[in-house]
């Protein structure tokens, strides 16, 4: 009976993700467009860095080869954890349309998870073509991992920092309960995060000073954290220290969100509808 | 001359009316420019430090990279603050709200176009005009007054072409009824030209400074700045700014015949 039960569940948001899947070419010129933009980003740091390294063989400690290899990690990982559905979170509430949801047997988080899983999904498959053309034409030196526990590692973090991520979104998305603007506090967000969650460069070419205060964010966490374990270029106390840091913020990010839902639901007024 | 005069009046109308929409929640203005100065600061500590790790980039000196920074910056404030309404035009083509711009006795395209100008670019627009001043004068040996006049003789040329690609993004979101990613993959291919061209490879280096001339948009400014542009260069970058403007116009046409009002 529990079985069938866990099933059924499963099943509803199995649906979600795949009619979220499916929305996702709804508009094929902006998915188009979104593809080459990404294609475009990558191809603007792999130029910058081979630009870089034409006058010099090494730069802040990194060579040419341990560059391009990081970037090339660093946007796969990117891909997987940056991609999120829940920037619509804000408008479903703000329009009244929450009302719907909250009548619905979904869980209204599992429901945006699921949705965003499509999502990553989606930018999976399409970045592995991409990335592949890249890579024939910027041939960065792929780094395969020395140690199997370094793959079981890489995928914990990678989730600590999909959950994460999608925590902070959520948040974000609860500030509609309240205010009408939220795309002002993402925009500061994914301004700060560009620049601190390591995807464009390793966030170690800054000054220690600020590399030490940006590890008590939860920035670095999101793709500098699970790129260098990947790369295996940590050591075991930082891999702990960084696992430790990245639970810390799911933990806070998920009491902030339990938090605002609780009080944004009983200060509900389904205003728009 | 009455006409351009109606149209800085009209333009003035819809300017006071967006500063009191944007203003009206001080906060976010205030998030919007702490965003937009953290990320002209964070690009601009990038570049200080790759001085301190690195002598050359692509044949310019870093202090050189940075005045194709700063006239990348210069260019995409100004496109911002004045042609921000191409980002809301998708709602109003889905939503049938254009048919109220064709019925009215204003140029549509100026509408689209300069209806929303974008105050919180202009409060970091100040401060970065007196820093950009500022860098220019002291980085840049022999500065005299036909580069000034040519460098700002290039930003009108770099607009020209800016002007253009928002209005091909407008044509492409009243036939597709899509801006967002076409407006954003332009700010992507247009933030290509933060760096000078010869940092990319062939055949993109071709495709940006021809195809998508948003390398000439920017690059070209701060090459004369630093005398680095001969003169077939400076021919070629108003012969394709004014094609593409031309180009745009046409294409402007041509969309607007293909608008169905579908929505309304």
């Amino acid at each position: 009976m529990e079985n069938k039960l866990l099933l059924n569940s499963l099943k509803k948001y199995w649906i979600v993700a795949k009619v979220s899947w499916i929305n996702g070419f709804t508009y094929l010129t902006s998915f188009v467009m979104f593809r080459v933009r990404q294609i475009i980003q990558v191809v603007v740091a792999f130029s910058l860095w081979e630009a870089i390294f034409a006058s010099t063989i090494t730069a802040f400690g990194y060579t040419s080869a341990q560059m391009f290899t990081y970037i090339f990690a660093a946007s796969i990982i990117g891909y997987v954890v940056t991609s999120s559905r829940t920037i619509d979170v804000a408008g479903v509430i703000h329009s009244g349309d929450l009302s719907l949801y909250l009548v619905k047997p979904l869980n209204f988080f599992l429901f945006w998870f699921s949705r965003d899983v499509a999502d990553k999904l989606q930018n999976v498959i399409f970045s592995a073509i991409e990335l592949a053309v890249l890579f024939f034409i910027f041939h960065p030196t792929l780094y395969i991992p020395t140690h199997i526990s370094t793959i079981f590692l890489t995928l914990f973090t990678v989730g600590g920092a999909m959950v994460m991520f999608f925590l902070i979104n959520t948040m974000f998305g609860l500030l509609g309960f309240w205010t009408p603007d939220v795309w002002a506090p993402r925009f500061l967000f994914y301004t700060i995060m560009f620049f601190t969650a390591g995807s464009f460069f390793p966030l170690d070419i800054f000054p220690n000073s600020i590399v030490q205060a940006l590890s008590y964010t939860p920035f670095p966490y999101v793709i500098f954290f699970p790129t260098k374990v990947l790369l295996e270029q940590l050591s075991s106390v930082e891999v702990v220290r960084g696992i430790l840091f990245t639970g810390m913020w799911v933990g806070l990010c998920g009491l902030g969100v339990f938090t605002m839902w609780k009080k944004g639901v009983h200060s509900y007024e389904a205003e728009g509808r | 001359m009455k006409t351009l005069i109606r149209y800085i009046k009209i333009w003035f109308l819809f300017a006071k009316q967006e500063l009191l929409f944007q203003f009206s929640s001080k906060s976010s203005a205030v998030l919007f420019f702490i965003g937009k100065t953290v990320r002209f600061l964070s690009f601009l500590l990038i570049l200080i430090l790759l001085k301190h790790n690195t002598k050359t980039m692509a044949g310019y000196s870093i202090d050189e990279v940075i005045i194709f920074f700063l006239t990348f910056n210069f260019i995409d404030l100004v496109s911002q603050m004045f042609m921000r309404g191409v980002y809301s035009l998708t709602g109003k083509v889905r939503s049938g709200e254009l048919d109220f711009y064709l019925a009215k006795p204003v140029n549509v395209l100026f509408r689209v176009l300069a209806g929303s100008p974008d105050f919180n670019d202009v409060l970091i627009f100040i401060p970065f005009l007196f820093f950009s001043g500022w860098y220019i004068g002291q980085a840049v040996p022999l500065l005299d007054a036909v580069k000034i006049v040519l460098y700002f003789a290039f930003l009108v040329n770099g607009l020209l072409i800016s002007i253009a690609f928002h209005i091909f993004v407008a044509c492409i979101g009243i036939v597709t009824t899509e801006v967002d990613n076409t407006i954003m993959l332009y700010r992507d291919l247009s933030q290509m030209g933060r760096m000078p061209m010869e940092i990319y490879r062939e055949p993109l280096r071709f495709l940006i400074t021809f195809v998508v001339p948003v390398g000439l948009m920017v690059s070209i400014p701060a090459r004369v700045l630093l005398g680095k542009a001969p003169p077939s260069l400076l021919l070629t970058a108003s012969l394709v700014a004014v094609t593409v403007f031309l180009l745009s116009f046409l294409s402007w046409k041509h969309a607007l015949k293909m608008y169905t009002s579908a929505s309304s």
